[in-house]
């Protein structure tokens, strides 16, 4: 590729596709192998957000479906409304996890800031989601919530625009908006993270040079 | 420093003027416990591992 001039497209989905060509090759879009510092559980806990995610969108489909009667009086609505709490509880506390662990690693080193923002962004359209999610169980839980909140969301200052004591408004912020806004962010981080690759933990080019230092002498000595 | 029950039944831990609930300090604490797992406790070494982790093992 270095010897060939790359062609110039006048298109911006030639220009999308060239620059996805050059950035995101398909062995870096869906890598089979990860450097040997990723044998770690703490590596896990991005991907464990990601499952719970789909728990809690598969199981929000079915509420949507079925509706709040069947939620508040039927066994299976019961079930799945529980498979929805236990989902967001996962969700955040995988995310958590996530959160902590690339914090302590630094892990917007070696331009990753894009990653890093946006799951910052991914958790704060989560924490609004939960919120109006908790808006609109369509019980007293709900109405007391969305009350003791309203005063809290209109203190700084974006109440007119989030009003959570409108339910009309937290229905459509919680069904559609923000699972909308959370998937594409979501989606974005998972492929710069391709981009970039996993982040190596801080002392690697240190540990790397010592193996490879290593395996030299030992194959001088042999 | 003790623990009180509030009129709707919901158990808090006070100190001061430090006070949570038993459910959310129950939660956090799980949090801090699956970080300290998750680094402390080794991965499966089945799995499929670069050029640079093969050296290490059989170093």
């Amino acid at each position: 590729m270095s010897d060939q001039v790359e062609e110039v497209k006048i298109t911006w989905t030639g220009r999308i596709r060239n620059r996805a060509e050059k950035n995101l090759p398909y062995d870096r879009l869906m890598p089979d192998t990860q450097p040997a510092y990723v044998v770690s559980w703490i590596y896990v806990a991005g991907v464990l957000t990601i499952a719970a995610l789909a728990g809690i969108i598969g199981s929000g489909v079915i509420l949507t479906f079925k509706g709040p009667t069947w939620w508040h009086t039927s066994a299976s609505g019961h079930f799945v409304n529980s498979l929805h709490f236990w989902s967001v509880q996962l969700f955040f506390i995988f995310m958590v996890v996530h959160l902590w662990g690339n914090f302590w690693m630094a892990a917007w080193r070696g331009g990753r800031w894009k990653t890093w923002i946006s799951g910052l962004v991914a958790f704060a359209v989560s924490i609004g989601a939960g919120l109006s999610g908790y808006a609109i169980q369509t019980n007293v839980d709900s109405q007391w919530i969305a009350f003791q909140a309203k005063d809290g969301i209109n203190a700084t200052g974006v109440g007119a625009m989030f009003d959570i004591a409108n339910f009309g408004q937290m229905m459509m912020f919680h069904i559609f908006l923000f699972p909308g806004i959370i998937s594409l962010v979501v989606l974005a981080h998972v492929v710069w993270v391709r981009i970039k690759g996993v982040v190596p933990p801080i002392d690697a080019a240190k540990v790397e040079a010592a193996i490879a230092e290593h395996a030299a002498s030992t194959q001088a000595g042999a | 420093m003790g623990f009180i029950t509030t009129p709707l039944g919901a158990h808090y831990f006070q100190w001061g003027w430090f006070s949570v609930s038993i459910g959310n300090i129950a939660t956090i604490s799980a949090v801090v416990a699956l970080l300290v797992l998750a680094i402390v406790v080794p991965f499966p070494k089945e799995h499929d591992v670069t050029p640079i982790q093969r050296e290490q093992d059989q170093a």
